[in-house]
């Protein structure tokens, strides 16, 4: 168990700040149940679409905001529930190699300080979770901004597990894509169902009632595959709803 | 002692018309790598048992196979107490684990994956961008065990990230005379960012990088499409972008397609706390 914080920037996002809020509710309200302070602030996007377009000059614009923002504030800690937005400021310092010390040791500072909810709740602080949340069958998707790009596997698991009265289940394959890639779905639309219906697949073998993501834009593309194929019976939660539930 | 259940994929196209699953069991050691296990089965128990594995240290890049599902390198993975080996792609099996990597090697080729000088050697030394030389470091790295393309959720659609990181790298040298910006678009473009291959790397060779790279060459090169640089431009702009989202919200079926499926509810208010910080420091 590393060090307390006790005060932390929430980071939401774009997909949670105008679509998913009930995720950002969520998590302040897990946060600051663990006795955590915390601060939102006005936010721009963090610059994922500029990236991985190839556009690394608006992807360098919105950076500089979100980082000159971020550095303002004494926190200890940047918290995301969004992991690619969290992938993103990690790379900061490669977004900034070329564009003098001044900016990377900046760009530095903030991948320092962000973590994503899961690993945040984990590692940083003493989680005290009491009552139960719900009594169904879940899964976990494994989103690949968080288990490829970061390395968070366990984490999820392990606060899935401390939920009291939880029927968990694992998929064979919770690793696979989502099948989403943000202008990617836009420019071929269906490959990116192809790759959404193999991890649908998955979930359907699980006969799970509800599938626990970590990632608000693997949750907007399991929804709409389900929803494109008809499946009713499962939905598809955000890991801070289901811990949330839990106080 | 405690005993491995190995379930091995078993297919010899040359006398068999479909493939089937051996099993053996073999004791169980906890550092004991699947190469090892693999040759153990060998020695062991059948001798007809077909893989690839050199050098036994993530050095030749040979012994790619899917363990349960996940491709790994055999040598570097330990032995679990429940495994099923299968190839380590979905092309051509030549025998059992051993697979047919022509159409890899035919993707790469006619990209013609070498520098092409555009003025010949001088007589001092020649220096190149920082960038340049670090992406021959980083692609230099790569053993061409093709764990990535195996990884890769678009697999079966022929993308491959190791032939990304090949033309990626001799497109965006300075020194390269040619025009290789189409066998670029061709390796780059279907790419999901999902990181799979970074991720899945035995050496941690950072192909997302190296992608996005190709992807940046090709914006210096041909510009970005209108509507990603006008949601590029919109994102600088947060109030005017979701201005325009509210507005164009009710007549979203036009431009995606109800069949594709449910598109997310706009949320009547914005995710934001009480004691929200408005504001913050310019562009420095």
């Amino acid at each position: 168990m590393g060090t307390s914080p006790k005060r932390v920037l929430f980071y939401a996002g774009c997909l949670i700040r105008r679509f998913y809020p009930e995720i950002g509710h969520s998590s302040v309200n897990v946060l600051r149940n663990n006795k955590v302070e915390v601060i939102v602030k006005e936010e721009k996007c963090c610059g994922i679409p500029g990236l991985a377009s190839g556009s690394m000059a608006e992807a360098r614009k919105l950076a500089r905001w979100n980082m000159d923002s971020f550095l303002q504030e004494e926190v200890e800690a940047i918290v995301t529930s969004c992991p690619s937005c969290g992938m993103t400021f990690k790379e900061y310092p490669w977004l900034f190699r070329n564009e003098g010390a001044e900016l990377y040791q900046k760009a530095i500072a903030v991948s320092r300080k962000v973590f994503d909810l899961t690993y945040f709740l984990v590692n940083k602080i003493e989680l005290d979770l009491p009552g139960e949340s719900i009594r169904k069958r879940v899964t976990y998707h494994d989103p690949c901004h968080l288990n490829y790009a970061q390395g968070i596997t366990q984490e999820p698991r392990k606060l899935i597990g401390s939920i009291k009265g939880i029927d968990y289940v694992e998929m064979e394959r919770p690793d696979l894509c989502c099948g989403f890639g943000g202008f990617f779905s836009f420019d071929h639309p269906d490959l990116s169902g192809k790759v959404n219906d193999r991890l649908i697949e998955e979930v359907l073998n699980t006969k799970a009632e509800i599938v626990i993501d970590a990632c608000p834009p693997c949750i907007l593309k399991l929804r709409e595959g389900l929803y494109r194929r008809q499946i009713t019976g499962i939905e598809v939660k955000h890991i801070a709803e289901i811990l949330s539930a839990a106080y | 002692m405690e005993q491995s259940k190995i379930r091995v994929f078993r297919y010899d196209p040359t006398q068999e018309e479909k493939p089937r699953y051996d099993h053996y069991e073999i004791p169980y050691h906890p550092d004991q790598t699947i190469l090892d296990s693999l040759k153990i089965i060998q020695k062991d128990h059948d001798r007809s048992v077909s893989f690839r594995g050199e050098c036994g240290y993530q050095m030749c890049g040979t012994c790619g196979v899917r363990v349960n599902g996940r491709p790994v390198l055999a040598c570097n993975t330990l032995m679990g107490r429940e495994m099923a080996l299968d190839p380590l792609l979905d092309i051509p099996v030549i025998k059992d684990l051993v697979v047919d990597r022509r159409w890899i090697y035919d993707r790469v080729h006619p990209a013609k994956p070498y520098l092409a000088r555009k003025n010949p050697f001088g007589e001092q030394l020649e220096p190149i961008a920082r960038d340049t030389y670090d992406l021959h470091v980083t692609a230099a790295s790569c053993i061409e065990c093709y764990v990535c393309t195996a990884g890769c959720p678009l697999s079966d659609q022929r993308t491959d990230p190791a032939s990304a990181l090949k033309i990626s790298r001799v497109a965006l040298d300075q020194r390269d005379g040619w025009n290789r910006m189409d066998a670029l678009a061709d390796a780059v473009s279907k790419c999901l960012v999902c990181k799979t291959c970074t991720g899945l790397c035995p050496l941690d060779v950072r192909v997302d990088r190296i992608v996005l790279r190709g992807r940046q060459g090709l914006v210096e090169e041909k510009g970005l499409p209108l509507y990603k640089k006008m949601a590029l431009w919109l994102l600088q702009y947060p109030t005017l972008l979701w201005m325009v989202v509210r507005i164009g919200y009710p007549f979203r079926g036009i431009v995606f397609s109800r069949d594709r499926g449910e598109f997310p509810v706009l949320a009547p208010r914005p995710f934001a706390l009480n004691n929200e910080r408005s504001g913050n420091g310019n562009i420095s």
